[in-house]
């Protein structure tokens, strides 16, 4: 039965200091999320759609507020159990894939593996990301869209509860995105993944079944999609 | 294998020149303390040993004469247990080749089985009989005398042909010399011979007695005691010298090269294995920032981070396995080969105690674990602070200024766009500059080092046998004459200049600090000797007082008006306490010197003398060696021929020296000019996009490394100027001071050395930046 509070953000606060001024990076942000959804974060560029996904995601501290994920107040957390909770509970997808260049593909992804409790088989996962026979390559003998896949793969292997995308698509051109987007649809439903996107490209909140606007720190609309799309019908 | 580790192994393989340059840092520095400490101790057991196999003497005793029966009533000394009388005496000896020299003669006991210092035969047989011979190894080697061989020897101005029957070592004379002032071994021209007792006493006119002991005592202890009271009991004896092992000039001279070897150990290794930190500090910190994202995503991942100080800590560590256990290995290598050289050239030993310690090695190993392990560590602590969201975004541009120069605007404005990208890029990463202008100092010092000790050495010679000491030869004679003497040799040769002289051994005691060194009798306006004191003013020979060698004076804490107890050997005189009056720079050796008629009044008999000095164009040694009464003739060309000897075995070492700098200055440049290349791919695909080419790019690069070079030697001068002041302080002893003015060439070369190894280390990078794909670079994405 799905959590309908699986991830809960309460009334967050990011205040950056640039010099001598505050930056309002989150401004009183507040959202749930349920079990197996696939959320899209939506807004410009610094909505704080960003800061938002590190502080879920267990890499950045909120300045003010709280926030839980699966019933766990994250914001409490010290240092060793933020590690412990990236390295188990979450997996992260960046807009540049952030692969190590001196490691080939499927050692990119057990070099993830390694270090988690109960990780999945890597080779179904390199299959599942359609990357089978690409495993012994180098990122740099890669195309930009495989490099994503290693990086979906690399989080998903981890077997987290909560898959993090930081601009998956960003980099890509329009047909690379739309399979990525929709390897992260299938990730959603095979493996009954909550999945996080966040995107500045309105389209993609069409798949999404929640979706989250942000403006200016501040969220400005979450409403539940009663119709996502399919990825294929998307269009940018 | 974890995937961490094998991106540790693949970063090292990408980064190989620079691993294997620090390492090779990190080789020689432990080599060379694992091979300087492990040969100085093994050449210390070994010399023990030889000495505890061969019953080595505990006292030595020189007298005028002491009848064979006397000896029984030393034994009521309390501590001695046994005692070998023997006669030996200097002889002039012309070799095959016509080269003469001077033969110490010594007499062995037939029962050599309870001898003292019993002779080691490396060939043929004990002496039996009247007419053979035994010769030492470094003599018959150095002259290629062989078993069977003839030796016409004149003994009393009689001729006797002697066979070698033996070619023997012996532990009385591990470092063959012929007194303090020679100090280097003069193979050819000075050798020691063993003669059957008997036939030694009946030709050198000592029957049934001798004028020369061996003593063995029960207690080490005991020595110093038992040496007081030999001095008083064989003063009528006519003994002139009373010494304990430890005075002993073989003895001494090892210990000293010991104790240098061992000093050695303790900072030649230190100097290497702290540049190497230096290295792997600026490698890792370096490789850390470069890798901040990848931290980031690690950390992102759920990699903690102890974990990832672990991981990068482990790229030293690496360096630390490699050095560490090469260096122990060929250290240990090394070790044998140093101790073997010593035994087989500095020393005449015929064995080798060869043990390999395992303390040694050990703290070597710990030694590169605290090196290289703390050098990891501290240049990974960056990670502790990077956080993995901050990581993410790209690293804020470092804050733009300008330089000092840019302000000089008439010159600014004059400079090519080039250089002015070498100029702001020095000067604006500051530590990057002072890590190679210390690095290019260091090694510019090291470099300097052994061209120091190169020219010191020739400098030493030169000044001891042509700036302090000015006769063409100085001649000894077998024993003490009348000053008529020098009326006979003014006769036979054509001499510019002759005076009479008075070398004999005194103890000189000053507070509880006691000495035998030889005092020298000159003429107060002597022409061959030029007395100056430490900043060169002039000293006179005073009419009663003496001047004293500084390095002796240092040694024993004695200053400029201090009284010391003179303690003579010769038969009624008494002791008598003498004002220093000067301390006289001498590099070589350590005496003290009198107005020979202030000497012969007070300590000897008038009219007295030991030897003469010349100056002459005569063939003087050939003229001089039928006269009965000569014993040695040395002179200045000999001397500084058989320093030239040396000197051939001096360049190895040199070279070698010059080799491990040239490596660390290597190790310097090359890694931080790949670092430097690794974080400027941006800023050079920039200037490729502008137009530049590579060759261009590279220019920029040499200019940059060119001027941190001068930079780098102008540091290293007196970096260089202090070691060296350090160094010739530490190394000065009682044999030889190199407290010599350091020579302006030195540095000249140590630069151009210096500049050598630069443009070395440049060629080895320039394909490395060839290599660089500058517009992959524009658009990489990994990490």
């Amino acid at each position: 039965m799905a959590s309908n509070n699986f991830v809960r953000v309460e009334a967050v606060k990011k205040i950056y200091k640039m010099g001598e001024v505050n930056v309002h990076a989150l401004n009183d942000v507040s959202f749930e999320i349920t079990e197996g959804e696939f959320v899209v974060i939506l807004g410009p560029s610094g909505s704080g759609k960003s800061t938002l996904l590190n502080i879920v995601g267990g890499m950045d501290l909120p300045s003010e507020g709280r926030v839980f994920v699966m019933g766990n107040e994250i914001t409490e957390y010290d240092e060793r159990a933020l590690t412990l909770y990236r390295r188990n509970t979450v997996g992260f997808v960046f807009q540049f894939y952030n692969l190590m260049s001196n490691l080939t593909a499927r050692e990119n992804v057990e070099l993830a593996t390694e270090i988690c409790k109960d990780a999945l088989d890597i080779d179904e996962v390199m299959s599942a990301v359609g990357l089978g026979d690409r495993s012994g390559h180098f990122p740099s003998q890669m195309s930009g869209g495989e490099q994503q896949r290693v990086a979906i793969a690399r989080a998903v292997a981890k077997n987290p509860d909560i898959l993090l995308c930081d601009e998956p698509t960003g980099a890509l051109d329009f047909q690379t995105g739309v399979t990525i987007l929709d390897l992260l649809s299938r990730i959603n439903k095979d493996y009954n993944k909550t999945v996080i996107v966040i995107t500045h490209n309105a389209a993609i909140a069409q798949m999404a079944d929640r979706v989250v606007k942000m403006r200016s720190g501040k969220v400005i609309d979450n409403y539940v999609n009663a119709h996502p799309v399919a990825t294929e019908r998307i269009e940018w | 294998m974890t995937k961490l580790n094998l991106r540790l192994l693949r970063t090292i393989k990408h980064t190989l020149g620079q691993y294997i340059a620090v390492s090779l840092v990190i080789i020689i520095g432990i080599m060379s303390y694992v091979g300087f400490s492990m040969a100085m101790v093994n050449l210390e057991t070994t010399v023990s040993a030889y000495k505890q196999a061969t019953n080595a003497a505990d006292i030595y005793v020189e007298l005028n004469r002491i009848p064979a029966n006397a000896l029984k009533f030393l034994y009521d000394i309390d501590g001695i247990v046994d005692i070998q009388g023997r006669v030996k005496s200097d002889i002039a000896y012309t070799n095959e080749d016509g080269v003469r020299g001077t033969l110490r003669v010594v007499s062995v006991p037939e029962d050599q089985d309870r001898a003292i210092h019993n002779l080691y035969i490396r060939e043929g047989s004990f002496v039996r009989g009247n007419r053979g011979v035994m010769v030492v190894q470094t003599y018959a080697q150095a002259n290629g005398i062989e078993i069977g061989d003839a030796m016409d020897v004149q003994i009393n101005g009689k001729t006797y042909r002697l066979t070698v029957e033996g070619i023997v070592s012996s532990s009385e004379f591990v470092y063959v010399i012929e007194n303090e002032q020679t100090l280097l071994p003069d193979n050819e021209k000075f050798g020691i011979i063993f003669l059957e007792e008997s036939f030694a006493q009946k030709a050198f006119g000592y029957d049934n007695s001798y004028n020369d002991l061996l003593i063995k005592v029960e207690d080490e202890e005991q020595i110093d005691g038992i040496v007081d009271t030999l001095e008083k009991k064989l003063k009528r004896y006519g003994a002139s010298r009373v010494i304990s092992h430890k005075d002993q000039l073989s003895n001494r001279m090892v210990e000293e090269e010991i104790k240098q070897g061992k000093n050695s150990a303790r900072t030649v290794p230190f100097i290497f294995l702290i540049a190497a930190a230096a290295i792997i500090v600026t490698m890792i910190t370096k490789i850390v920032r470069n890798d901040r994202m990848a931290i980031g995503i690690l950390k992102a991942m759920g990699y903690n981070n102890r974990q990832l100080m672990i991981h990068y800590s482990m790229y030293s560590m690496g360096i630390g396995v490699i050095g560490g256990t090469l260096g122990i290995y060929f250290g240990m290598q090394v070790a044998e080969l140093f101790a073997r050289m010593y035994v087989e050239y500095s020393f005449d030993v015929p064995m080798l105690v060869g043990n390999f310690y395992i303390e040694y090695i050990f703290a070597g190993m710990f030694m590169t674990v605290i090196f290289c392990v703390g050098a990891g560590i501290f240049g990974s602590r960056r990670i502790m602070k990077i956080h993995p969201a901050e990581s993410m975004r790209p690293d804020a541009p470092k804050v733009g200024r300008s330089i000092f120069l840019e302000r000089v605007r008439i010159l600014w404005k004059h400079i090519s766009f080039s250089w002015k990208i070498v100029l702001k890029n020095i000067f604006r990463s500051k530590k990057r500059f002072v890590f190679l202008v210390m690095g290019i100092a260091l090694t510019y010092a090291i470099t300097v080092f052994p061209l120091y000790q190169f020219v010191a050495m020739d400098e030493v010679f030169l000044l001891h046998y042509s700036e302090f000491q000015k006769m063409d030869y100085n001649v000894n004679f077998l024993k003490p004459m009348n000053e008529h003497t020098l009326y006979d040799i003014k006769g036979v040769i054509d001499t510019s200049d002759i005076e009479g002289k008075i070398e004999f051994p005194f103890k000189i005691e000053h507070k509880w600090k006691s000495k035998i060194i030889n005092i020298i009798g000159v003429k107060p306006d002597t022409v061959f000797y030029n007395f100056v004191d430490a900043e060169n003013r002039p000293l006179k020979v005073p009419n009663e007082g003496m001047l004293l060698s500084e390095g002796l004076a240092k040694i024993m804490g004695i200053h400029v008006g201090d009284k010391l107890l003179v303690k003579t050997f010769v038969p009624e005189r008494d002791d008598q306490w003498v004002e220093v009056t000067g301390l006289v720079k001498q590099n070589l050796g350590s005496n003290a010197y009198m107005d020979i008629d202030y000497m012969q009044k007070a300590f000897m008999d008038d009219q007295l003398i030991t030897g003469v000095y010349i100056d002459s164009t005569d063939d003087v040694k050939s003229t001089l060696d039928d006269m009965k009464y000569v014993g040695s003739i040395q002179s200045v060309v000999d001397m500084k021929e058989g320093f030239l000897q040396f000197m051939d075995v001096f360049y190895m070492s040199i070279s070698l020296m010059i080799i491990f700098a040239g490596i660390l200055g290597f190790a310097i440049i090359y890694n931080s000019t790949i670092i430097s290349m690794n974080e400027r791919q941006l800023e050079f695909s920039s200037l490729r996009v502008m137009g530049f080419t590579k060759n261009e790019i590279f220019k920029t690069v040499v200019y940059e490394n060119i001027i941190m070079t001068l930079f780098g030697i102008a540091v290293g001068i007196p970096v260089a100027s202090s070691m060296l002041n350090g160094i010739g302080e530490a190394l000065t002893t009682e044999f030889y001071s190199l407290n010599i003015k350091i020579p302006a060439a030195i540095f000249f070369y140590g630069g151009i050395i210096t500049i050598i190894f630069v443009i070395i280390a440049q060629l080895a990078t320039y394909g490395r930046l060839h290599r660089l794909n500058f517009i992959d670079a524009l658009k990489n994405r990994t990490t």
